[in-house]
């Protein structure tokens, strides 16, 4: 099985550093950028398996970030995990018609993560299996 | 006499003037009528006469009646009898028409006499001429008849009377004439003596009403007139009366208009001078009164809303919403309310409007009008925004580093302790971050105390080369890691000012932080102190990553951060430059920077002398 990749987005360099480092140890292949608009160029290049972005971030922000994603790739199969506090979570109406998306509360728990990222793939793998 | 005069004459003798008019009227008339009556009687007279004599004479045997008796015949006889002044012929007429018999007036020849009788007139009158006179004749004729046949006539002529007096009746009528005339004054005079009260109340009336009083008459007179007078006074009494209590009415009236005017004018200088707008809505919900604010606020002037409904003049949908609800709500069902709107002209304009029921001093519970206050709230709007934005952003800038903290830690927790590498790294970025923490929170305190007003500067001569060499190596220790050159240029001596040593020494610290910050390692950090005549300026330079034109002008506003990965990669919270500059502007200083992107910046922190300061404020 190849590596899963992983896009990580954030403007806080040393969350990118410590994701990156844990979940490289759990066995996933990890890109990260700073903001929306690296990000999106990163997609352009080679769509990741999984990503995961901030909300408040210079330049284009996670929710501009998604909009773009669900403007420019329709049909996109990756899901995007947006991180954000419960405050944010409760103003999700921007999310209305968007599909593979949901949130992850912060702070971020690398441990929470790679449960999460485990069972999406499990799910994924019985999925094609059926 | 002049025409005036006559006329003044006339005002003042009118009486007289038509009594004496009347009476000469009077006596020509009464002259007349006699003398017609007189006329038309002898008139009569002399028909009776005229006709019975004429008969009688034809009656006469003719050779009687054409005997030329000058003495006794019937004809002399006839004239002797008569008056001279009304005889003026008898004359007998044959057939042929001869003249028989006659006699006449001394004045008139008997040959001249018209002898012409009309065919078949056997006796009557008629008209004629006189020969020799200027006069006409009344003429009788008859018949003489001896059996069957007519012999002649006889005809009678007699003066038509004339109109006129007779010299016999001028004593008559002279008497008459001057009873009439001395009647006249006498009735003038009697009438004038009756009259005279009137006269008298007539004068005294006109002097009360030049002297504008309102007295009554105290002419004396008796009968009718006493009785007008009385009756005059009691109405002038009553007028009087009236009159006073009308003006005791209109004195209460203008005292309580004045009043009125007065409240009217006070009210309307309060509600001007209110610092919002006001507007009193009828209980129809038509505008009785707008305060000039509401230009600024709704774009209308006050005098052309007024006793218009909002639907005519506002033009602001949420407003006018608001302001349509008074018009049918005429009963207290709610106390006040607000709304909050932009204008739709001007859309960075807040207003918000409040409406308080006016309420009848008779009954509390009727509503008579609505008392609208408009407040301009773009400021606390703006305010409201600030404060939220500024929770958020201290929000977020402490969660950031206790995010990473916690992710660290989580980290740390699962390492076994293979990658030293890591944990090295983690020890670090825990330690940096617990700085960063502590040091925001340290501005915050400052910062929030400076703006809240709370700050107690603590001002004393200091020996400010002391201080920027303390600040200087303090900060020196901290970049050494990075490798950075550091140099310092103090003067030996600087003139002593007054500062908030702490205040001054933090502003330093963030500056010469954020050189250290924003440079990288192998870079060159100076710091330098220049004396002139009126300050002491402070320079703090650098060679790092520089600052763009557009972020020069932001940096010192809280929070702000260049938007660019080379700066989101050094942590920072934003905060140090505005304390910096806030710090130096508390010290009536300036702080300014100059700077190129790749080159490095220069922070230049003027602080004034004693000396400076004086000259500043003159």
């Amino acid at each position: 099985m190849s590596e899963k990749r992983i896009l990580l987005v954030d403007d806080e360099p040393t969350v990118l550093r410590v994701l990156r480092l844990q979940l490289q140890r759990a066995g996933y292949e990890v890109d990260t950028a700073p903001n929306g608009e690296v990000a999106l160029e990163k997609i352009r290049v080679a769509a990741p398996d999984v990503l995961i972005t901030d909300i408040e971030m210079p330049k284009m922000t996670g929710e501009e970030l998604c909009q773009a994603i669900h403007a420019e790739f329709p049909d996109r199969r990756f899901p995007i995990f947006v991180a954000t506090s419960l405050t944010g979570m409760r103003h999700r109406e921007w999310t209305r018609g968007f599909v593979l998306l949901d949130f992850l509360e912060k702070p971020l728990s690398a441990r929470k993560l790679l449960v999460t990222l485990a069972e999406y793939f499990e799910s994924i793998a019985s999925e094609a299996a059926l | 006499m002049s025409v005036g005069k006559l006329n003044n004459l006339w005002h003042k003798e009118r009486l007289g003037l038509t009594m004496i008019v009347a009476s000469i009227l009077v006596i020509g008339v009464t002259v007349v009528l006699l003398l017609d009556f007189q006329s038309d009687t002898r008139i009569d007279n002399l028909r009776r006469q005229g006709a019975a004599i004429s008969r009688i004479l034809a009656d006469l045997p003719i050779e009687e009646l054409t005997a030329r008796d000058e003495q006794y015949g019937p004809l002399r006889m006839l004239q002797l009898g008569q008056r001279e002044d009304e005889f003026a012929y008898a004359i007998v007429v044959g057939q042929t028409g001869e003249i028989l018999n006659g006699v006449s007036a001394p004045s008139i020849q008997i040959d001249g006499i018209n002898r012409d009788v009309a065919q078949g007139s056997w006796s009557g009158e008629r008209t004629t001429q006189l020969p020799g006179a200027d006069r006409e004749a009344l003429e009788f004729f008859s018949p003489i008849i001896d059996g069957e046949d007519v012999l002649g006539t006889v005809r009678i002529g007699y003066y038509a009377p004339k109109f006129g007096l007779t010299s016999e009746q001028l004593p008559f009528m002279a008497t008459m004439a001057l009873t009439i005339f001395l009647l006249t004054p006498l009735f003038y005079f009697s009438v004038r003596r009756e009259t005279r009260p009137i006269k008298v109340a007539n004068e005294e009336i006109a002097s009360r009403i030049d002297e504008g009083q309102f007295s009554s008459c105290t002419v004396e007179a008796s009968g009718e007139l006493r009785e007008f007078i009385e009756r005059f006074n009691q109405f002038t009494e009553l007028a009087r009366s009236r009159i006073e209590h009308l003006e005791h009415d209109n004195d209460e009236l203008v005292t309580s208009q004045k009043l009125l005017s007065y409240r009217k004018l006070r009210i309307e200088a309060v509600l001007q001078a209110i610092p919002e707008a006001i507007l009193i809505l009828g209980e129809d919900g038509i505008v009785s009164y707008a305060s000039d604010k509401i230009t600024e606020l709704l774009g209308v002037v006050p005098r052309e809303i007024l006793r218009k409904r909002p639907s005519e003049w506002c033009l602001h949908e949420e407003a006018l919403n608001f302001l349509q609800r008074f018009e049918k709500t005429s009963t207290a069902n709610f106390y006040s309310e607000t709304v909050r709107f932009s204008r739709s002209d001007l859309l960075d304009k807040k207003i918000s409007i409040k409406a308080y029921p006016l309420f009848s001093p008779q009954n509390p519970q009727a509503v008579f009008g609505r008392l609208i206050v408009l407040r301009d709230v773009t400021k606390e709007a703006l305010a409201e925004e600030g404060r939220a934005n500024f929770v958020a952003h201290v929000s977020h800038e402490l969660k950031a580093p206790l995010h990473t903290l916690g992710l660290y830690a989580e980290a740390l927790q699962g390492d076994t302790g293979q990658d030293e590498e890591f944990r090295v790294e983690a020890y670090n970025v825990i330690h940096d971050e617990v700085e960063r923490l502590s040091s925001l929170v340290d501005n915050l305190l400052s910062i929030t105390k400076i703006e809240m007003g709370n700050l107690k500067m603590e001002k004393q001569r200091v020996r400010l080369q002391d201080l920027l060499r303390d600040a200087f190596n303090h900060a020196s220790g901290s970049g050494r890691e990075k490798n950075l050159k550091f140099e310092m240029d103090l003067p030996p001596e600087l003139t002593a000012v007054a500062v908030d040593k702490d205040l001054l020494r933090i502003a330093i610290n963030n500056l010469l932080v954020n050189a250290i910050k924003y440079t990288p390692a192998g870079g060159r950090i100076s710091m330098s102190a220049a004396e002139t005549d009126s300050a002491i300026e402070i320079r703090v330079a650098d060679n790092g990553i520089g600052i763009s034109p557009e972020d020069q002008d932001k940096i010192f506003d809280k929070f702000y951060r260049a938007d660019s990965e080379e700066v989101r990669n050094i942590g920072g919270h934003g905060l140090g430059l505005p304390l910096a500059r806030e710090i130096i502007e508390l010290h009536r200083g300036q702080l300014s920077v100059s700077s190129e992107r790749g080159k490095g910046s220069e922070f230049v922190a003027c602080l004034w002398k004693d000396s400076g300061l004086v000259k500043q404020a003159i």
